[in-house]
């Protein structure tokens, strides 16, 4: 949103004369050990060409044998998006010359795609058609410099997914928003670990311009490489101002492939597709057409981890988390399993509480102790424990939040560590009672202007008690209390 | 001479080397060896002699791997007897087409493009024979990336024909065929694509066997059209042919390809002793009569299926009418899928390298300079085929008819048990005599081509022309049914084909 208030107005004036037309193809790497073709390890964190073998350098005589789990990742991700996983579906070949190619063709998937169909429905309601999710390999890296050229293999024939959509969004915003949505549902489900400075996640965009109210679509131009949400939006908007300023001196937008220079901050025209290379399809004869049985579809179904937005909605609704709760906590299905499984067993304590404790440091401390809490049963039993005092009003919060790993690692259970460290909150209502008399006799000013709806001096008399009975009161007690003393009666 | 007893003599056997070890085939090689007989290192040493005396006049060995294959002697050696008695084919010297990578060795494929290239890993087939105790001596010609049916096209120079050094060997595994009707090795790996096996045994008088496709790995054999290329062995017998495939015949988790049916459970059809009263072979006479230019190779083949009915075999007439199209179909698929496979041979990572100034200059000279004139005529042709706009017209179309055939054989096999034809249209051709006509080279694959196409098992076996020159014959099976052909072959070959066989062999 900061991004495109930047373009706010020059876009303003182009869509008054103008629709854009956008359609996107995301590759996406897909989370797995090995290459999709080739025994050698994924690990983008490898030394230069640590990960390659035979298959992997496409040396003479080495042949592809796919990897099935990359099948299972891609039928996932066509499942979460409501796409026809097809029982029947054809490796290609993609037929180019690249150093950084090292069998001179990719394979990939062309007339017979894993995934074929589904869409993604943004927050604004805009829903966007997928065309179709295909399986590929990626190609290796090129590495330039000093007047010379190095090739690390280490990502070549590594698993992706190229994802498709019709050209259904109009906005530099909507682009963003899907590329968000799709790269969450991704990470969530497991399907890649997504980091885009790693490449894992890279988006292209097909923009087009035309008239308002034309139904005929405009020369487009494909931007290549987008790896950062805020890019991405970006492009698109010089894109698509670019466009507008050359349809408006009365020139025609040239069919090209176009890159974005963060530093500069412009779209430059990489290749004209007029002399773009024919790249020759046809299916691999190295590789027999991918069968998936009906058990293997629904295998793969059943596990596809329950749509993301109804656990979001879940989290939302029954749980009454604000929206900022429910993306941290939904971030991968590993974190709300977790979490789910920790309020499963709250007795008096409510997930509000759990979410509130978990984040209360931060999302990676939260994550954390949820990877510990669904390893660790003993853990998860301590924590229940543990929220449901806070609910009960022993101690605050904070208490737990700050000393929860020194409590725990006492072995004592929480109540007992904490009756032992003299940390338990004052419920009990006798002795609440006394402090109350005590602090309204005291402050006779501030309780006549308390009484009078100046709330906010209840915070006043919080502090005090808090003073006196060196924070073991519970606030919420005392307040009550308070008011009702106060009550004209 | 073409009595029975007249077909069973050697008199047209090439000179055979005093002591070559193949005398009594593989299995009798490796028996010397178990029972201590002859030590492993002596047949490694012979076998290496005897290239180095005979090699030069036909040039049928292009590299000899002469370190290893003592050293894996000397190691086979030193096992314990009982070791030696898991190892079917203990201290069996083999030589493999120039395409087959053995680890540590040069893989050459006879091109340019290649000079320098040392393989670091091993074929499956490689591995397979070694773990049976093969030991691998050295590499055959063959016509560059396999892509020629005469042997003629290789970057080392042509092999001559061991029978007559005026005649081309056949292709593309002709320095296989050649190795192998001089004895050099008793076990020869060739691979055959379009009848590349099939047609070299036949001028070479010695069998060859395409096995179903994928039934033999293609895992470190350099691809040609990866959805023809077979492995297939090459010898003097049917005997030995069979147990070179029983090794070779495996399915390997690294080919994609690899065969459905286990070849050696006996699950595949037709299995069961064959008897050669019930046995019901297929004709297609009409398409022989056509497409056969020698009048000898005629005359011959109607004489071997008269010895048939003798013997009791029911010969009946198939109609291979869609076979009509299976030549251009197999040239423009075998060409479309190697204009892809040879992308990979840049000169960036391997190979020979041409100097330039800019990338693109490097790529497209290295490969000028390194492909011969028939690669490049392949590469041409299959990068048309497959440009957009002619697709569906070309490759498109082959691939129906692809199809077409398969089911068409298909049909066939419900009622004969194997096809019969001869290997090729003709004998032998002279030096030179193809190579500047090349659809004149094509056509000499008519008969073999069509069985590549639908996958089948098929098996080349020599006999004698009525003016002496060669002539083979082909037997065709239904896909899977590779132990079936073989078997049939080994009953008619005592009774009928002239092979090169061993004088006082063990069968």
């Amino acid at each position: 949103m900061r991004v495109s208030s930047v373009f706010a107005r020059e876009l303003e004036q182009v869509f008054q004369k103008y629709e854009a037309v956008i359609g996107m193809e995301i590759h996406c790497q897909l989370r797995t050990k090995a290459k999709l073709f080739a025994p050698s390890a994924v690990d983008s964190g490898a030394e230069p060409n640590e990960n390659i073998d035979p298959v992997t350098l496409g040396l003479p005589g080495a042949l592809p044998v796919l990897n099935r789990r990359c099948v299972e990742l891609a039928a996932r991700m066509g499942f979460c998006l409501g796409s026809q996983v097809n029982p029947l579906s054809v490796f290609a070949r993609k037929n180019y010359f690249y150093p950084d190619l090292p069998k001179g063709y990719q394979i990939t998937q062309y007339d017979k795609p894993i995934c074929s169909g589904g869409e993604l429905v943004l927050e604004s309601g805009r829903v966007v058609r997928i065309d179709r999710i295909q399986i590929e390999e990626d190609a290796g890296k090129s590495v330039h410099g000093g007047g010379r050229s190095a090739i690390d293999f280490n990502r070549a024939g590594v698993g992706l997914i190229e994802i498709v959509t019709h050209p259904d969004l109009r906005t530099p915003a909507e682009v963003q928003g899907f590329v968000r949505e799709l790269h969450r549902l991704a990470v969530y489900n497991r399907v890649s670990e997504g980091d885009m400075e790693r490449g894992q996640f890279r988006a292209d965009a097909n923009v087009s311009l035309r008239p308002r109210g034309s139904a005929e679509l405009g020369t487009r131009t494909e931007l290549k490489n987008l790896n950062s949400f805020r890019f991405l939006e970006r492009a698109v908007s010089l894109e698509i101002i670019r466009q507008a300023d050359v349809l408006d001196s009365g020139e025609e937008v040239t069919l090209e492939t176009r890159g974005y220079d963060s530093k500069r901050d412009l779209t430059y025209s990489q290749r004209s597709k007029e002399t773009a290379t024919d790249y020759r399809y046809f299916p691999d004869p190295d590789l027999p057409p991918l069968l998936l049985s009906e058990e293997e579809l629904q295998k793969y179904q059943t596990d596809t981890p329950a749509p993301l937005a109804r656990v979001w909605g879940k989290l939302k609704e029954e749980h009454q988390l604000n929206s900022q709760e429910c993306d941290q906590l939904t971030t991968t299905h590993d974190m709300v399993e977790a979490y789910l499984l920790l309020v499963e067993g709250l007795k008096k304590a409510t997930a509000k509480q759990a979410a509130n404790y978990l984040l209360s440091q931060g999302q990676e401390k939260g994550f954390e102790v949820l990877q510990r809490v669904s390893a660790q049963e003993e853990l998860r039993l301590w924590l229940v424990s543990a929220l449901d005092c806070v609910a009960e009003g022993v101690v605050r919060m904070k208490v737990l939040a700050e000393r929860a790993e020194e409590a725990f690692g006492s072995g004592k259970s929480f109540l007992d560590w904490l009756e032992e460290k003299g940390l338990t909150q004052q419920s009990d209502e006798a002795g609440l009672e006394q402090m109350v008399n005590d602090l309204l006799a005291e402050f006779p000013d501030q309780a006549a202007s308390l009484a009078a709806g100046q709330s906010k001096l209840t915070s006043f008399f919080v502090g005090q008690a808090m003073k006196r009975s060196k924070g073991r009161i519970n606030p919420q007690a005392l307040t009550q209390l308070l008011l009702e003393k106060l009550k004209p009666s | 001479m073409d009595s029975p007893t007249a077909l069973g003599s050697s008199d047209h056997l090439p000179f055979l080397p005093e002591g070559a070890v193949v005398g009594d085939g593989i299995l009798g090689c490796a028996k010397r060896h178990k029972s201590g007989e002859v030590e492993i290192s002596q047949t490694i040493q012979r076998v290496l002699d005897h290239i180095e005396m005979l090699n030069p006049s036909v040039n049928a060995v292009v590299d000899v791997y002469s370190d290893r294959a003592l050293s894996r002697a000397r190691e086979l050696q030193a096992l314990s007897p009982e070791s030696w008695e898991r190892l079917s084919l203990l201290g069996v010297p083999v030589l493999v087409k120039a395409n087959m990578a053995v680890a540590g060795e040069k893989l050459s494929c006879a091109s340019r493009l290649l000079e320098g290239y040392v393989s670091p890993y091993s074929a499956t087939v490689v591995e397979a024979l070694e773990s049976e105790g093969a030991i691998i001596v050295g590499a055959s010609n063959m016509d560059e990336f396999s892509m020629g049916s005469s042997c003629e096209y290789s970057c080392f120079g042509p092999t001559k024909n061991p029978h007559d050094h005026s005649k081309e060997p056949g292709g593309s595994s002709g320095g296989a065929a050649a190795a192998a009707a001089l004895g050099l090795a008793p076990l020869c790996l060739g691979s055959d694509t379009g009848g590349s096996v099939r047609q070299p045994a036949s001028f070479c008088r010695v069998v060859g066997f395409k096995p179903s496709y994928g039934s033999v790995s293609r895992y470190g054999l350099v691809a040609f059209a990866s959805s023809l290329d077979q492995i297939s062995p090459v010898a003097r017998s049917v005997a030995d042919v069979r147990a070179a495939y029983s090794v070779l015949a495996q399915r390997d988790p690294r080919d994609a390809t690899s065969c459905h049916f286990d070849p050696n459970d006996g699950s595949g059809p037709q299995s069961g002793s064959p008897e050669l009263a019930q046995l019901r072979v297929g004709v297609p006479f009409r398409f022989v009569e056509e497409h056969v230019t020698s009048e000898a190779t005629l005359l011959a083949f109607a004489r071997a299926v008269e010895q048939l009915r003798q013997l009791g075999v029911q010969v009946c007439d198939v109609d291979l009418s869609s076979q009509e199209r299976a030549l251009a179909a197999y040239y423009v698929i075998s060409s479309a899928e190697a204009s892809s496979n040879l992308s990979r041979f840049d000169g960036l990572k391997y190979g020979r390298r041409a100097e330039g100034q800019s990338l693109d200059e490097v790529v497209c000279r290295s490969r000028t300079e390194g492909f011969g004139s028939e690669v490049k005529r392949r590469i041409c042709l299959g990068t048309f085929a497959l440009s957009a706009g002619y697709y569906e017209a070309c490759y498109g179309k082959a691939m129906a008819v692809r199809r077409e055939l398969r089911s068409e054989y298909a049909r066939y096999f419900a009622d004969v048990d194997l096809i019969l034809t001869p290997t090729t249209p003709q004998p032998a051709f002279s030096l030179g005599e193809k190579t500047k006509d090349p659809t004149s080279m094509y056509t000499n694959d008519v008969f073999t081509i069509s069985p590549s196409l639908a996958g089948l098992p098929a098996i080349s076996v020599p006999r004698l022309c009525e003016n002496g020159s060669d002539c083979g014959f082909q037997l065709v099976g239904a896909y899977g049914a590779d132990e079936h052909v073989l078997e049939v072959t080994q009953l008619l070959e005592s009774s009928l084909w002239c092979g090169v066989r061993s004088k006082g062999g063990d069968r």
